[in-house]
């Protein structure tokens, strides 16, 4: 497609600009919490169990301090500050 | 050769639109293709933090936007001659004047997105006004951050996003399986601003730019 091509295309959807912006989007929240594969905040039970789960960089560095301070893992940490 | 116009694009910040952007221009740069990057993200330029390679001189050339140079369509429009390719990067907002009729300029987008729910809900929304364009563009979506606490569950839990993302866009419409630049650039200690492909042991980034190559070569 020439530049001109394209030009006109963009004047074209100038003038729908506003009724394209005014559109509402399909309604997918169901698929989109599927996709959302992301470890959610684990609870006092998962933590007991087995789990995965996201956590800040910087808090991890200050919860492996505490750790290694108290000579024990960051897991235990992390179960005793929920207790 | 027309030029072909490109644009990494979703409705929100923080998925990786600038970095992908700066990215892929150095991958065209290096293979001698002539590339100019339009930064026309008025609120956060880019091209303020990007350092461009002495050897990509020659093929790289960056300019910005600002709303003072009037209508977005027509800057672009008269920048692109002697541009093999021009990358045009935008805010992740479309309350800018021009910016949804200026996704109807683009040959291709590529609409990086990631496995968080917020980033998924956006590119559903961008898809939507893609698709009320009158325009003859096509896209892919590509799955850009991934979790970076690797592991076996995450990995299972990534396959199975990537099969609801299929139902949500369409097979075809996934650029690939399994690519990881995030995860790639960390490994490799990529630093934020860092973006010479051509110096450093870049790996999967680069197999990632081979495939938005193919892409737009379609």
């Amino acid at each position: 497609m020439s530049k001109l091509d394209k030009f006109s295309l963009y004047k074209a959807n100038q003038e729908k600009e506003m009724e394209i912006r005014g559109h509402s989007s399909p309604q997918k929240k169901d698929v989109v919490k599927k996709v959302d594969v992301r470890p959610k905040t684990p609870s006092k039970e998962a933590l007991s169990g087995s789990t995965t789960f996201h956590m800040d960089a910087e808090v991890y560095k200050k919860l492996k301090k505490i750790a290694k301070a108290s000579k024990t893992s960051v897991t235990q940490v992390i179960i005793t500050l929920i207790e | 050769m027309e030029t072909k116009i490109i644009m990494f694009g979703n409705l929100k910040g923080g998925v990786g639109k600038s970095i992908l952007t700066s990215y892929f221009a150095n991958y065209l740069a290096a293979q001698k293709k002539m590339t100019l990057i339009i930064d026309g993200d008025v609120s956060q330029h880019t091209s303020d933090i990007y350092d461009k390679s002495d050897s990509l001189q020659d093929y790289l050339s960056i300019i910005k936007y600002n709303l003072s140079d009037g209508d977005i369509g027509e800057f672009v429009f008269n920048q692109c001659q002697g541009y093999d390719y021009v990358l045009v990067d935008i805010p992740g907002t479309i309350q800018q004047d021009g910016i949804i009729p200026l996704l109807s300029m683009m040959d291709k987008i590529i609409i990086p997105t990631s496995f968080a729910e917020e980033d998924i809900s956006s590119s559903i929304r961008f898809v939507h006004i893609l698709n009320n364009l009158e325009s003859n563009l096509e896209y892919k979506v590509l799955i850009n951050k991934y979790e970076v606490q690797y592991s076996h569950e995450v990995r299972e839990a990534e396959k199975n996003g990537f099969v609801e993302y299929e139902s949500i866009f369409g097979e075809g419409n996934i650029l690939e399986k399994g690519i990881r630049v995030e995860r790639s650039l960390l490994q490799n200690n990529f630093k934020s601003g860092e973006y010479d492909l051509t110096k450093r042991n870049a790996g999967r980034v680069n197999e990632t730019m081979d495939l938005i190559y193919e892409f737009i070569q379609k």
